[in-house]
């Protein structure tokens, strides 16, 4: 085993802290699957009046999968900086980078470690919850496939914000610095991908009219990859809306994005009906998933230069190393 | 061991390191002096793989440390002046992680960690958070952290800095006995008394240039030309003592007080002043005490600065 994960999962779960941090995470997403599991069953029985113990169930459970789903996404953009943010500038901070480098870990080693302590310690989260998912399974409201989709596209969407923290925090020069600038980016990342979706959507919307054109800028987007993922099992995203049913779900919203990507009107449904496939497209989630790869391996890269002793002797810096200023 | 040669180094406009021409030798313990900005921890760092040169030529243990950073990081264990603090871990499982990042077998390493904190003196604080310790005992256990894959060469960057008298007084026995264990010792300080009698080797910087280096008593024996000798004697004989040293050439400058005699020997070898004392002996002088006095390191310091301008 590595011995940075090793010992930062030692040190992040030996304090009382760690465990109040997951108590709390549990109890949460516990209240927050409730809430889901009320809202899918009120929809269902109240709103549009299906009767029977059954149908309020596969509402529920649709309705708990897709909001657990909608809530373990935001919980990275929201965790995983404060987690990453801190790993290699706090090494500096508390003079200990300059000890790690001269062992025989290699740099990228330092800075996978890293990046493995911080996906782990969200895995242990999710894997705290998971029970939760299993009452959509009971309930018959999803697939198996689905949840191990989820949980792929999760992992995958942790380690590329851990490697974008870890990036910030291998230049930055203060712990409040590279939490800031995490958050910040995370942030972008996140939500306002969504805004560059708007523009997009508005710069291109005769394209997508005409010959559906494919929206990029969805690509980045964790939220409509997601979506994506969980509506690929599915042959055509026609009978994707509400999981397959004519009720609303937490993931419809991101259901029309994946429509509108697909080359889908979201404007005119009357032109090209909403939900259909013009032409083979590369499917959104692979699209992301390979991007959020190669941003995982440039910074990655990038963070694993920074903490590569002594600098190359082509890119002598000018510098004085600041634990040693006067030297 | 450790050659410089011809080496450069600038940060922006300040020159740290100006042309610096040092050898270590194997075995010693090498005495890295200088004030503060002379240039001793940008070579600690140079020779530690933690940092470039600009010019010149470094090798340790035959290495560039540029070249093969991962092969000197085999032979060298370094220890910084500040003590890097990992919260939540003991100071067993501080040199267990230590082991590890080194490579070191899983079988070997709870083992070696004990090792390593009864050589330091710190066996009864192994499951102690090392956030608890006090500094002279952080500062122990660092050197403990550096012996961990036991390294061929320590280098110590100003290590009793901020220690009180005890642990610096223990700090030092830990160094000598490195050194007789046969380690190559580097060991920087700007706080010269803190080097005395440990050091084999002196390497004196001033203003990132090298203006002494070598074997201390060559060093001592090139800037002096006569030693300060003490004597108790038995009241008696003091007489007769000062009979025989005022007809010897090589002695001036005798002085009584107190039943002590005190005078200038005009030879810095020990056997002309091992043989002064058995000609005193020999005609019945009873010598309680004798005493030749070293100049120091800081005397040392401050004539050979003096004579590069300082």
């Amino acid at each position: 085993m590595n011995p940075v994960l090793a010992r930062e999962s030692r040190q992040r779960f030996r304090g009382r802290w760690s465990w109040l941090v997951i108590t709390g995470w549990v109890i949460a997403v516990g209240l927050l699957t409730y809430l889901f599991y009320f809202a899918g069953r009120s929809i269902s029985m109240d709103f549009f009046s299906i009767r029977g113990p059954l149908s309020g169930l596969n509402q529920a459970g649709r309705w708990v999968f897709e909001g657990m789903t909608l809530v373990l996404l935001t919980a990275v953009a929201f965790m995983v900086p404060g987690l990453a943010a801190l790993s290699i500038v706090g090494e500096k901070q508390r003079q200990t980078l300059h000890l790690l480098q001269i062992t025989q870990i290699s740099p990228l080693g330092i800075v996978v470690g890293k990046l493995w302590s911080s996906v782990g310690y969200f895995c242990v989260l999710i894997m705290a919850v998971v029970p939760l998912l299993g009452i959509p399974l009971a309930f018959g409201a999803i697939r198996l496939v689905e949840v191990l989709v989820v949980m792929a596209m999760l992992l995958l969407v942790v380690a590329m914000q851990s490697s974008v923290s870890i990036w910030v925090s291998s230049r930055a020069k203060s712990n409040r610095g590279a939490v800031a600038l995490s958050y910040v980016l995370a942030v972008a990342i996140f939500f306002g991908s969504f805004v560059l979706m708007g523009v997009e959507a508005l710069v291109v919307r005769v394209d997508i009219e005409e010959d559906g054109r494919e929206l990029v800028s969805t690509w980045i987007n964790p939220y409509v990859a997601m979506a994506d993922a969980v509506a690929f099992p599915y042959d055509d995203l026609s009978g994707l809306f509400n999981g397959g049913n004519e009720l609303p779900t937490p993931l419809d919203p991101l259901m029309l994005l994946v429509s509108l990507r697909q080359g889908g009107d979201a404007f005119d449904g009357d032109e090209i009906p909403q939900g259909a496939v013009l032409g083979t497209r590369i499917p959104g989630w692979i699209a992301t998933t390979l991007i959020y790869g190669a941003i995982i391996a440039l910074c990655l890269w990038r963070a694993s230069r920074r903490v590569t002793a002594p600098r190359a002797l082509s890119g002598r810096r000018k510098r004085a190393p600041t634990d040693h200023a006067s030297a | 061991m450790i050659s410089f040669e011809g080496v450069k180094k600038r940060y922006r406009a300040t020159v740290a390191l100006d042309g610096v021409d040092m050898s270590v030798p194997q075995g010693s313990v090498t005495g890295l002096v200088g004030p503060n900005g002379a240039g001793k921890t940008t070579s600690i760092l140079l020779m530690s793989t933690l940092l470039a040169r600009d010019e010149g030529r470094v090798e340790v243990g035959g290495i560039d440390p540029e070249l093969d950073a991962p092969g000197v990081r085999r032979l060298i264990g370094y220890m910084p002046d500040f003590f890097g603090v990992y919260e939540s871990l003991t100071s067993s499982e501080y040199l267990i992680f230590f082991a590890a990042s080194h490579g070191i077998a899983a079988a070997g390493r709870p083992g070696l960690a004990a090792d390593l904190l009864d050589l330091v003196g710190l066996s009864e604080k192994a499951e102690e958070d090392v956030n608890t310790l006090s500094r002279g005992m952080k500062q122990r256990l660092s050197l403990a952290r550096a012996l961990v894959h036991d390294p061929d060469i320590l280098v110590l960057d100003e290590p009793a800095a901020g220690l009180d008298p005890r642990a610096r007084v223990q700090l030092r026995e830990l160094i000598a006995e490195l050194g007789r264990m046969g380690k190559t010792v580097v060991v920087s300080s700007h706080v010269l008394t803190e080097l005395e009698g440990i050091c084999t080797d002196i390497v004196v910087m001033d203003e990132g240039r090298v203006v002494a280096e070598g074997p201390m008593d060559s060093i001592r024996a090139s800037l002096t030309s006569e030693r300060g000798v003490r004597m108790r004697l038995v009241d008696e004989d003091i007489d007769r003592a000062l009979e025989l040293l005022e007809v010897d050439p090589r002695v001036s400058g005798l002085a009584v007080e107190s039943g002590r005699v005190s005078f200038s020997f005009d030879e810095v070898g020990d056997e002309a002043s091992a043989e002064l004392l058995s000609r005193l002996v020999a005609a019945g002088v009873r010598v309680a005490e004798w005493r030749i006095d070293e100049i120091g390191l800081e005397e040392l310091f401050l004539r050979i600065t003096q004579g590069s301008g300082q």
